[in-house]
């Protein structure tokens, strides 16, 4: 079986500041000062290849895993880290000057291009990143391939060599589906979150192993629709210090607050 | 004769109240360790004794009837405020013991704008004291990365030092006077005086001692003018660590005087600078006060790095940004746990200090040592966080996969390798086994190599205050049955 894993390296908005928040002449926030992080939902994803991989092992099979990424060489460093967690492929699509983070179109396309000239019987992508956050790219990637797409998915687990026991979460309904491979599955809250991590002595023999470059071709479509303007969204809350302590400040807050409420209802 | 753990509660109730007292079992499990065993912890095993209670004291004299009744029937005795002790100090090694805890004393008592100084009781958040401080144009100089949890008994107990120690200095040097019940109940308070010369310094019989000598119940310290508009932040990237010691030697032997140096090897960098240093150590100083003196201080540091053509200066706001998201609070605790839980990834610590000639050697020898010995490493690095005229610390910090062993084994698989090949090489140097974590109870397999002849003066300390050793056992001197 041959598995791709898509993933998006974000930068860690949690550290970002609402004063940083200052938008630049070319629309944007310079978020270059902050960590980068690999957009979570992905990570889940790389997470499942690994374990994919795991079981398949038991199974006897094979999966032949790629981990591909767009973006500029600042990713090497996590391909670097993937290839020591012995993904069989790591590929990094350079975006160049082109800065299609908030266009699925057209990192869609990027992907399929990839995915069809390699072919792959799975493709794991995380459901949306911070960055964007518009949950399409995964379906754009299962539409321009043709293939069958399942989103939501909790958790995945090896069944034979073309058949995988796939989980999804449909607002709170759990279901588990047997699904028949080519697929292209959409990560979502995943019973796993976090990516092992490679050892030392991994990271020093696989540090040299040769990332793949793979080209970006745009149509002039996908780059279409042009920022305009952006915005903070404030979503800070309005609070109240009670000052009285122990049963008073119990009685203040039933007679002053949630009596209230409770009358709204 | 040994007194059951009801007859214990009993008389813990009786001196405290019932709503002090807490025997919940979740409770007792969670209090028998501290962030030694959070490997352990995370996975809700619990290898030590079980205390009789945790008691929450609301003053001295609360303190002070507790330890009377402990010493009288020689129970153990843990003491801690926030509960942030990293190296198993506030480990409960025998059964039944009374964890004293001091978190409920939270009162800002005396707020001192003329003398500069502030007085509080121990159970005082310092995150809290500092925000307080600072709505006053204050700080208390002291910024350990445990800020928003540990308290100022714990702080002074465990001899911590923060990030702007090269200015402030250790929490030794802010300490201007402090309370303490020792075994026998007596309550003493050693005044707060700039200085004095009435025979040795007592204040250092109270600091550092982990609550094998006595119980913090209040504490002064120093406050000092607070200028972050004046605030020069300088950050470097280069090739090499043994460059940039020899820079902080350079900084610190000229007399410069940053509040902050810090070095950052690649290894340990990747976990902070990966976005702008991949690869690269990293060097970073702040400068504060009065403008004139945080400008001078600046340009002095920027000279000193220029004559070191691999340093590349980098935008302030890199080392700005990081620096706003170094603290752990309670969040970050629970997303290692999650994280942890998941990767198997542990990430520990050992900090030694050691003077100039021998800190080089130091940090290769134990780096190549543990990278070839110790099993499942995934990151090995170090930085230097605290520098002084005659040295500087090293705090090595290494992640390890935990493979093929059960929770309860981690440490003695892992982390105690580790920390012996740290501890020993450190020692052998001829530099402190222990910059400011304190020995816990997991450093004194080292504590006789590492006060030589020295150890007779620790040995008499506990054997006068604390006859019956009942305070924290096993903790700075090993524990004899």
């Amino acid at each position: 079986m041959k598995l791709l894993v898509c993933f998006k390296i974000v930068a860690d908005l949690d550290q970002l500041t609402p004063k940083d928040y200052v938008v630049e002449e070319k629309i944007n926030i310079d978020t270059s000062f902050v960590k980068t992080t690999i957009n979570c939902f992905d990570e889940s994803g790389l997470e499942f290849g690994l374990r994919l991989s795991d079981e398949a092992e038991g199974l006897n099979l094979h999966i032949e895993k790629s981990a591909l990424t767009i973006g500029n060489s600042q990713t090497e460093l996590y391909l670097k880290s993937l290839n020591a967690l012995c993904y069989d492929h790591t590929i990094r699509i350079d975006s160049g000057d082109y800065d299609i983070r908030f266009k699925p179109d057209a990192v869609g396309k990027a992907i399929v291009d990839y995915a069809e000239k390699n072919q792959q019987d799975l493709i794991i992508m995380g459901r949306q990143s911070s960055e964007g956050n518009n949950f399409s790219t995964p379906q754009v990637v299962a539409e321009q391939l043709g293939t069958g797409f399942i989103p939501n998915v909790v958790d995945i687990h090896m069944m034979d060599e073309h058949r995988l026991k796939i989980t999804t979460d449909n607002n709170g309904n759990i279901y588990e589906q047997t699904v028949k491979t080519p697929v292209v599955v959409s990560v979502g809250n995943a019973v796993i979150s976090k990516l092992r991590v490679p050892t030392l002595r991994d990271r020093m023999k696989y540090g040299s192993k040769e990332i793949e470059q793979f080209p970006l071709r745009l149509e002039d479509k996908s780059l279409a629709g042009k920022v305009r303007s952006l915005e903070y969204v404030d979503k800070s809350r309005s609070g109240q210090v009670i000052e009285q302590k122990g049963s008073e400040a119990v009685h203040v807050l039933y007679e002053d607050y949630l009596k209230r409420r409770l009358d709204n209802i | 004769m040994s007194l059951l753990r009801e007859e214990i509660v009993e008389e813990l109730v009786k001196i405290c109240g019932q709503d002090a007292v807490v025997t919940d079992t979740e409770v007792l499990q969670e209090s028998s360790y501290d962030r030694f065993r959070k490997y352990e912890g995370y996975h809700k095993v619990f290898t030590n004794p079980l205390p009789a209670a945790v008691v929450f004291v609301k003053d001295k004299k609360e303190v002070s009837e507790i330890l009377r009744f402990a010493n009288a029937n020689g129970i153990n005795v843990v003491p801690r405020t926030g509960h942030s002790a990293t190296e198993g100090g506030l480990e409960t090694i025998i059964e039944n013991s009374i964890v004293l805890d001091g978190s409920q004393m939270k009162k800002i008592i005396h707020v001192d704008t003329y003398n500069m100084q502030v007085t509080c009781e121990c159970g005082v958040v310092l995150e809290d004291l500092e925000n307080h401080v600072r709505e006053l144009g204050l700080t208390t100089g002291h910024s350990p990365q445990s800020k928003p949890i540990a308290q100022m008994g714990g702080l002074v107990a465990t001899r911590s030092i923060g990030q702007f120690s090269t200015l402030y200095g250790g929490i030794e040097d802010m300490l201007a006077g402090v309370e303490a019940v020792f075994a026998d109940g007596t309550i003493t308070n050693i005044k707060a005086v700039p200085r004095r010369a009435a025979g040795p310094d007592i204040r250092h019989v109270v600091l550092g001692n982990e609550g094998a000598l006595c119980f913090i119940t209040e504490v002064t310290v120093k406050l000092y003018k607070y200028f972050p508009e004046y605030h020069v932040c300088m950050g470097y990237v280069l090739d090499d660590m043994i460059t940039g010691i020899r820079i902080m030697h350079d900084v610190m032997t000229e007399g410069y005087k940053p509040s902050v140096a810090r070095l950052y090897d690649a290894e340990d960098g990747k976990e902070h600078f990966s976005h702008f240093a991949p690869g690269k150590c990293v060097i970073l100083f702040v400068t504060e006060g009065p403008e004139r003196i945080s400008k001078a201080n600046a340009e002095g540091i920027k000279e000193i790095v220029a004559k070191y053509e691999e340093c590349e200066q980098v935008d302030s706001k890199l080392i700005e940004t990081w620096f706003a998201n170094l603290n752990w609070d309670a969040a970050r605790i629970e997303e290692e746990r999650k994280e942890v839980l998941q990767t198997k990834n542990v990430c520990c610590t050992t900090e030694i200090s050691a003077s100039w000639s021998a800190v080089e050697d130091i940090y290769k020898i134990c780096k190549e040592r543990i990278i070839n010995e110790i099993p499942d490493i995934t990151v090995f690095g170090a930085h230097a966080s605290h520098c002084y005229s005659n040295g500087i610390n090293l705090y090595f910090v290494y992640w390890y996969n935990v493979v093929d062993c059960k929770p309860e084994e981690e440490i003695q698989k892992y982390h105690l390798p580790i920390k012996k090949i740290i501890c020993e090489e450190t020692i052998k140097a001829g530099g402190s086994m222990c910059h400011h974590h304190g020995v816990g109870k997991h450093r004194v397999h080292w504590i006789d190599k590492e006060h030589g002849s020295a150890l007779y003066i620790v040995k008499k300390l506990k054997a006068a205050f604390d006859p019956n050793g009942i305070m924290n056992a096993g903790t700075i001197l090993p524990y004899k049955k």
